[in-house]
């Protein structure tokens, strides 16, 4: 026997080298590495992927699960911020499933309100799980757990789905459960995460947390005013982005921030509010009148930024946004060599070989480069850096920034309060559809962020509207 | 047959078709083989309709339950391609029972063995059969293990990751949904009129019925009212004396129309609805 | 291989032959249960043999002729296939196209061309009902189709006592209606690739977000493609009728079996694919009259619409089943 409960070993990190990850019985043990690599390791740990070069050893004996089925019976339990609730389902209704749980709704309550109490959770169990918050259902998920008696609890990328103060209330809870023979593993992206463990390794380069460069320039004139919009979720939301100045939007998974990005580009239509660009009335443009009027917009990962490559080709996909106008359309017909030309010079410019148009990054930087090719007075992005490493992350936000240096209005939506800081120019926090807050990012911190993104008000008192 | 003893039938298949698709829309597959589920079944219990209700019951569930395994098994993990496999299979059985009639030489049934005389009205054993049916479906869904693992298999994005045993359960939701679509589908062809032919499946029954537990969204007892509502619809039509052929057409126009009305696509319901 | 066109060559044939095998398996368990023991030179000469040559028999111009109304209904479905939609009301509309043409050929005396167009006519607007539904109350077009169907050939049962059938007057349209077919179908390929209507609908086949996203109404063009589809549904009815393949008015054994499904199996052999469909519809033709050339006392002449199903079957189950990227049918 050794004295490790699991062993990770041969973990390919990034530049072709080798990491190690060990963990005792009863420790709290963070790795912080790059998203891919965490999305990796808990996939393979948690039997949805076979085949990696990492090689896993459970109390001494080899651990390669061929089913999530299986890494459960050995007592492996993996937790990611998508999550693996069903919508209509409460929690309660999730615990009466376990094994060997054969319990009513009330017994069940009762088991998981006592071990809420035990570790200091706070947990919705009566609500549908489609309704509750990003950061309801990682706890919920947890829980489930812990009730099932797993002995080790992998946690993928909390601070997805949870905000600063919202972990480290869960990491007390955990270290709680530490104490009592359970083995977590934290994998994350994020020092100030991996910090809260007992112990870490660091799989990737440590992220850097200075803000990137940027020219000192004075803010321009409003570009894009939205009063009161409301509908598809929004509740009176209100602000103003401004030329030169990249304005963040940070919200959680599920606060509006697909709505808010839909409602400016025309996709969704509202039932109330204003909306004007350079003074003028565009409510009821239509997407591609909005798009000549100069609203640029990257779609976030849901929809792969917009670049499809399944029935479209390059070209066409290149020309998502402007394929009716004369330069790539004669009446009617395609101009396909015309897109072709034009795809492959963007290609060639962003350094990007015929074939590796798909990649994540790939496509997220062909997207910009669409949305950005042409003259537009502001730019929206929604989480244009979920997933990537550090260093491509820094490149999008240079983009970004040079965008903004030029003098035009960047509108950042993202759930990430980290990103909102360090390449925002102000931040607004969205919340329930609202906006809750707006800060200067040289003067504040993530957890501050993090509380307003979960439903505090600025110059109110915390809300605590349920249902 | 009397009138009363025609709306039963009609009635309990409709209702059975309906908590078939129930079942198997919770479990994430919708159940566009339904018509051929309800013609193998009602076939093989036709062809027993000569020995005692409760065998050609029985072998009408147990040939539907086949039927409906038949059609989902390769798609226990996976969602792309079940649509076109219902259709798929909805033609083969609609081609295999007639090759089947070639075969045992025609077929012949009785509708004798089928009824109850309750407060001096013929009813059909199908209307006990299906309001039990209803309890047992809406027992099951609702408040049953099995329900929650069915629901978490419907919706949950990783069932897996729940500890959820995803093909058995997948297996159990195929069994059940062609058990009463079996049954359903018995019913269903004892109710159409005389001038019946096997290329016809359950005469659409199967689709009204489908679109009914669509509308109804999967709930047993939504699916029940919506039954009752284009129940009493053809009720009403037959007593006021439409024509055969308008008769039978009815319960789609309406199952249409119910859907159209009652069962818009919200976009909540997209995880629901995957095909 | 690498390339995606031989690939998806080699799928259709894997269904193809996986579909003719399940096939055969039945038309063995057939003749066994009919004759009482397995002959297999029964089974290979007056089953097998005769449904894998017979589509020869009236030659290769004959052939194309019969399955220019195929092709047609093939192409109205994959082009609803390529914006991401499923026609599964194809019988419907061959059956109301069939009944019209019939109705303007035998009772009014219209010239070909004419039945053709009315045919067309009758199935844009039965093909406008799902689309309207889809576009107006958000109804899935899987649903609206397939139910639409019924009551189309459902209503034209009810009429069935009242209108007297009539062969289509001597017309020879064996050589223009393969013609017609190859037309449409390099219209339809030109259409879906070449135009910017044809863009907006691949967009729409990727995801409904995608096209709305590049400025695309979903619902616009969800209708139109359903019309139009209806259309090629609607003119394949009517050049049935007039190729005098249509023999009564169509009644609900069409529903389940018949058009309906052979237009769906070679829409799904071919992935969806205007051209390829039109070419996989002459397969699915040549087999469904080969099926009609086997002994019918031991095999049922239902044999080939079973063989078909399989054949469809085995595409939903193989070809479209392979990974996420696959569709939503």
């Amino acid at each position: 026997m050794t004295d490790y409960a699991l062993e990770i070993e041969h973990i390919p990190t990034a530049g072709n080298g080798e990491g190690l990850l060990k963990a005792r019985p009863g420790e709290f043990r963070a790795a912080l590495a790059e998203p891919s690599l965490c999305a990796l390791l808990s996939a393979e740990l948690g039997g949805f992927s076979r085949g990696g070069e990492a090689e896993y050893t459970l109390h001494g004996q080899p651990f390669f699960p061929r089913s999530p089925r299986a890494a459960l019976k050995k007592g492996v339990a993996v937790v990611t911020p998508e999550g693996a609730l069903a919508g209509e389902l409460s929690l309660t209704d999730h615990i009466r499933l376990l094994p060997g749980l054969l319990c009513g709704k009330k017994k069940a309550r009762q088991k998981a309100e006592a071990l809420c109490g035990e570790y200091h959770f706070s947990a919705d169990l009566t609500n549908p799980a489609g309704n509750l918050s990003a950061g309801d259902r990682y706890r919920g998920e947890i829980l489930l757990a812990l009730l099932r008696n797993s002995e080790i609890l992998v946690l993928c990328q909390p601070e997805a789905a949870l905000t600063p103060l919202e972990l480290e209330q869960l990491a007390a809870g955990l270290r709680k459960a530490c104490q009592q023979g359970k083995t977590v593993l934290l994998l994350t992206c994020r020092k100030s995460a991996a910090a809260l463990a007992d112990a870490y390794d660091a799989l990737s380069p440590e992220p850097d947390d200075t803000p990137p460069d940027r020219l000192d320039i004075a803010v321009g004139s409003v570009v894009l005013e939205a009063r009161s919009l409301t509908g598809g979720g929004l509740k009176d939301v209100s602000f103003e982005a401004r030329a030169g100045e990249i304005l963040a939007v940070a919200g959680l998974p599920g606060s509006g921030k697909q709505a808010l990005l839909d409602a400016l580009t025309g996709a969704l239509a509202l039932s109330g509010g204003r909306l004007r660009l350079n003074g003028r009335e565009i409510d009821d443009y239509s997407v591609r009148e909005r798009v000549r009027a100069g609203v640029a917009c990257v779609p976030g990962p849901d929809m792969d930024y917009g670049f499809p490559l399944k029935n479209v080709s390059a070209g066409e996909s290149m020309a998502l946004r402007r394929y009716r106008e004369p330069a790539f359309q004669e009446s009617g017909f395609l101009r396909k060599g015309e897109m072709g030309r034009y795809a492959g010079d963007a290609l060639a410019w962003l350094n990007i070989q015929r074939g590796e148009e798909g990649t994540s990054e790939n496509r997220r930087r062909c997207a910009l480069t669409r949305e950005t090719d042409g003259n537009f007075h502001v730019l929206e992005v929604l989480n244009p850096t979920k997933g990537l490493s550090d260093d491509a992350a820094r490149d999008i936000w240079n983009r970004l920034i040079t965008l903004r240096d030029e003098r035009r209005a960047v509108v950042l939506f993202t759930a990430d309060a980290r990103e909102a800081l360090l390449a925002g120019d102000r931040v607004l926090t969205l919340c329930r559809g609202e906006i809750t807050g707006e800060f200067d990012p040289a003067v504040t911190t993530e957890k501050e962020l993090g509380l307003y993104m979960t439903g505090r008000r600025q110059g109110g008192e915390e809300r605590f509207d349920e249902e | 047959m009397t009138f009363t003893a025609s709306l039963s039938l009609f009635f309990a298949a409709l209702l059975l078709g309906a908590l078939a698709s129930v079942i198997a829309g919770r479990g994430g597959r919708p159940l566009y083989a339904l018509e051929g589920v309800m013609l193998c079944g009602g076939l093989t219990g036709v062809l027993l309709s000569h020995e005692p209700a409760w065998i050609s019951l029985l072998a009408a569930g147990g040939a539907g339950m086949g039927a409906a395994l038949l059609w989902g098994l390769p798609f226990l993990r996976r969602r792309n391609g079940q649509v076109l496999a219902g259709i798929a299979f909805n033609g083969f059985a609609a081609a295999g029972s007639m090759i089947a009639a070639q075969i045992i030489g025609g077929v012949s049934y009785t509708r004798k063995g089928y009824w109850l005389e309750i407060y001096g009205e013929n009813v059909t054993v199908f209307l006990p059969v299906a309001l039990g049916a209803l309890l047992a479906v809406w027992l099951l869904v609702h408040h049953s293990r099995f329900g929650f693992r069915l629901r978490l298999c419907g919706q949950s994005a990783a069932p897996e990751r729940m500890g959820v045993h995803v093909r058995w359960t997948g297996v159990l939701c195929l069994a059940f949904s062609g058990l009463l679509g079996g049954v359903g589908g018995l019913s269903a062809l004892l109710s159409l009129g005389g001038g019946w032919r096997m290329a016809w499946g359950a005469g659409g029954l199967g689709y009204a019925a489908m679109a009914l537990a669509f509308a109804g969204k999967y709930g047993p007892f939504r699916s029940l009212g919506l039954t009752l509502l284009l129940s009493l619809l053809y009720g009403g039509a037959a007593w006021l004396g439409a024509p055969e052929s308008a008769l039978t057409a009815l319960p789609i126009l309406a199952a249409l129309m119910l859907l159209a009305i009652a069962g818009r696509k919200r976009p909540t319901d997209e995880r629901m609805e995957v095909l | 291989m690498k390339n995606k066109g031989f690939r998806s060559l080699l799928r259709a044939l894997l269904c193809l032959g996986l579909g003719l095998l399940l096939g055969a398996a039945v038309m063995v368990a057939a003749a066994w249960l009919t004759l009482g023991e397995i002959r297999w030179e029964t089974v290979w000469q007056e089953g097998l043999l005769p449904l894998c040559t017979g589509g020869w028999r009236e030659g290769p111009l004959a052939l194309l002729g019969r399955a220019a109304p195929d092709a047609l209904l093939a192409l109205g479905i994959s082009l609803a296939w390529q914006g991401g939609m499923l026609q599964l009301g194809g019988a419907g509309l061959y059956a109301l196209g069939a009944a019209a043409a019939m109705l303007c050929g035998s009772l009014l005396g219209w010239p070909w061309y004419a039945c053709l167009a009315v045919s067309a006519l009758i199935g844009t607007l039965w093909g406008a009902v799902p689309g309207l539904l889809k576009a107006k109350l958000r109804l899935r077009e899987a649903m609206g189709t397939a139910l639409t169907a019924w009551v189309a050939i459902y209503a034209l049962q009810a009429f069935s006592s009242l209108i007297a059938w009539e062969q289509p007057a001597k017309t020879d349209l064996l050589i223009p209606a393969p013609l017609i077919a190859v037309a449409l179908a390099l219209l339809v390929w030109l259409g879906v690739r070449f135009t910017v209507s044809g863009l907006d609908l691949r967009l729409l086949g990727e995801s409904e977000n995608t096209a709305r996203y590049a400025g695309v109404d979903p619902g616009k063009t969800a209708f139109w493609t359903l019309c139009l589809s209806g259309l090629l549904g609607g003119a394949a009815g009517g050049l049935d009728y007039l190729l005098g393949g249509v023999n009564q008015l169509p009644d609900l054994s069409l529903a389940l079996t018949g058009p309906g499904l052979h237009g769906l199996a070679a829409a799904a052999l071919a992935g969806g694919r205007p051209l390829e469909a039109a070419l996989a519809a002459v397969a699915v033709k040549y087999l469904s009259l080969g099926a009609g050339t086997v002994n019918g006392a031991v095999f049922s002449p239902e044999m080939g619409e079973a063989i078909l199903a399989l054949i469809l079957y085995c595409c939903a189950a193989i070809a479209l089943g392979r990974g996420k990227g696959g569709r939503r049918a």
